[in-house]
């Protein structure tokens, strides 16, 4: 492979279409700025030759701010014009081994190998898409879920990456949490989506949680737990209407729901275990009449909590 | 608007600026340097007629990057026809430091509101229309006095300044009367001084009737002549403007007014003091 060192004018140079990464964020951008304004550009930025002007390979970042303090020229490296995976490729592993790309970005161009890949009869399963990219697969499999997405919410990513991050309501997160909890109903209980449609029921969950009903991601797990009644010994189907309000009803927040349905039988599942483990503890303590006296006092406590409970 | 270095969560902001000044019949250059040998390319560089070039760099959160500082130094340097503003969203903070470091430099706040408009918190100075009268003018009592105003009008209040400098002059000239009648050289009497217009001040100051036998003018022909034409700064200040276009022609006169009374002020102070 031949490469040239060349001194060549940033407004010659374009971006490159095939890096994931969209958004650049101002802060992270002005350091650099301040940087290349006191030293220069040390490192050259690389580029491949295409027709009279030159695309962007390595240095995004470098480009833009040098664009911004209106430079005459860059240093660059002119490599030979990679093939289009090849180019995606290189993306992935010049880019993301850096900064992390937002992973909605991050999916749309995973999306661009896996087709590629299939053109050329190659395997494309998450695992081959996170040995070829360098992404770790946990990474791969999330941002594959964010495809899933109707287009809509697709674009409302893209849009909410472009704000600063302590701006952003809407993430990524959001989606693959929302997701994991209809899958739940999908497996435990499917009779809820015969009552709504599955559209409704994501479009519901991302207005609660923007209106702030829904405080944070994580209590869409919640929702998990109460499709999976069963596993509580709550009988599903008393569930079901709770599920189906808790969807139609702005309001009702993922607490009201969980406290209304599954929270005592998963509080009784709970405090069995952590007693069943006490009765071991107690089996395996100090023998009678040689109790510390501070542990004979909870002890008794101990006793007269569960005097109260069983009602004796 | 197509963006292509400007950071995405400054973007926002950036089109609602540029979508104000587009509403405003401004023509609009996105990412563009005012010149070639400019330091720094800010955002959007609004154009019309021969209004000043705007200059405004969009934010997400208002930081004066020290390239920005280099723009307006150099903006300075080359007397631009242009005002430089920063522009944040209405959802961004104004930290003091920056504020400050930009009322310094004379760079623009602009607040870019949600339902399109620009509320401007500061307005930028224009470094054309910066004026530095001589340093070395003798101005005596007024000295502190004429530099508050020269700053003033160089901050951007540029009527109020050259009204105020009318005032000044005004009264140096009745002072310049009163000092002459009270030195006995004068034939008008002092009520007869405070009763006449600015205008008939400047007349008798000229006409050989007023002096008694053996004194004269004490200004030279061209400052009487000056003091004459400053006249009409203060209908300058008063003369309302029907278009941006003759505002900013109007304000190209104003600094020539506020140089020439800059002057006046000295020569009135030094014939005050030849008055013995």
């Amino acid at each position: 492979m031949i490469v040239a060192l060349k001194q060549i004018s940033p407004d010659s140079i374009d971006p490159n279409p095939d890096n994931p990464r969209l958004v650049f964020r101002e802060q992270e951008m002005n350091q650099l700025l301040e940087s290349i304004r006191e030293v220069g550009i040390k490192v050259p930025l690389s580029v491949y030759p295409d027709g009279d002007r030159y695309v962007l390979i390595d240095g995004e970042r470098r480009w833009r701010c040098s664009r911004r303090l209106n430079l005459d020229s860059v240093p660059t490296l002119v490599e030979p014009k990679p093939t289009r995976l090849q180019n995606i490729l290189t993306m992935f592993n010049i880019h993301n081994v850096r900064v992390d790309w937002d992973l909605m970005p991050m999916a749309l161009k995973l999306d661009d190998v896996r087709k590629l890949l299939e053109k050329d009869g190659m395997a494309s399963k998450a695992k081959d898409l996170s040995a070829i990219t360098g992404v770790p697969l946990p990474t791969v499999r999330r941002a594959l879920e964010l495809l899933e997405l109707p287009m809509k919410y697709q674009t409302m990513l893209l849009e909410e990456a472009e704000k600063p991050r302590d701006q952003q309501k809407i993430t990524a997160d959001l989606f693959v949490e929302i997701n994991k909890s209809k899958r739940a109903i999908e497996r435990y209980v499917p009779r809820v989506f015969d009552e709504i449609p599955e559209d409704e029921y994501v479009e519901s969950m991302v207005e609660k949680y923007r209106s702030g009903v829904i405080k944070n991601v994580v209590h869409f797990r919640d929702v998990s737990r109460m499709a999976r009644a069963e596993r509580a010994g709550e009988d599903p189907e008393e569930v079901i209407p709770t599920l189906v309000d808790f969807v139609r009803k702005p309001d009702v927040s993922v607490e009201d729901a969980y406290r209304e349905t599954v929270a005592p039988a998963y509080q009784a599942r709970d405090l069995s275990t952590r007693v069943s483990s006490l009765i071991d503890l107690l089996r395996d303590g100090p023998r009678p009449g040689r109790v510390p006296s501070e542990l004979k006092t909870l002890l008794v406590d101990l006793r007269s909590e569960i005097d109260r409970i069983l009602g004796e | 608007m197509d963006f292509i270095f400007t950071p995405e969560d400054a973007r926002t902001t950036a089109e609602r600026v540029g979508r104000y000044y587009q509403l405003k019949r401004y023509h609009l250059q996105v990412e563009t340097a005012y010149s070639a040998e400019a330091p720094y390319r800010t955002t959007l560089l609004a154009r019309r007629n021969e209004m000043p070039t705007i200059l405004v760099e969009s934010q997400a959160a208002l930081n004066l990057l020290r390239p920005m500082e280099d723009l307006a130094r150099w903006l300075a340097a080359e007397r631009a026809y242009c005002e430089l503003y920063l522009a944040v969203a209405s959802e961004g903070n104004l930290p003091g430091q920056a504020l400050a470091d930009c009322m310094k430099l004379g760079i623009g706040i602009l607040i870019a509101m949600p339902d399109g408009s620009l509320q401007e918190v500061r307005h930028a100075r224009n470094p054309a229309l910066i004026i530095t009268p001589d340093p070395n003018l003798k101005l005596g009592k007024l000295k502190r006095r004429v530099k508050a105003l020269v700053e003033r009008y160089n901050g951007g209040d540029r009527k109020e300044a050259l009204r105020d400098l009318c005032e000044v002059i005004e009264r140096e000239t009745e002072v310049l009367l009163e000092k002459l009648q009270e030195k006995n050289r004068f034939t008008l009497s002092l009520a007869q001084i405070h009763g006449m217009t600015w205008e008939n001040q400047i007349n008798s100051l000229n006409s050989a009737n007023s002096y008694m036998p053996g004194f004269g003018n004490p200004l030279a022909a061209k400052d009487i002549a000056d003091l004459q034409a400053f006249r009409g700064a203060r209908n300058l200040v008063d003369h309302k403007v029907r278009s941006q276009r003759q505002e900013a022609a109007r304000d190209r006169q104003l600094g020539e007014r506020m140089m020439l009374g800059a002057r006046l002020a000295e020569v009135l102070t030094a014939a005050q003091r030849s008055i013995r």
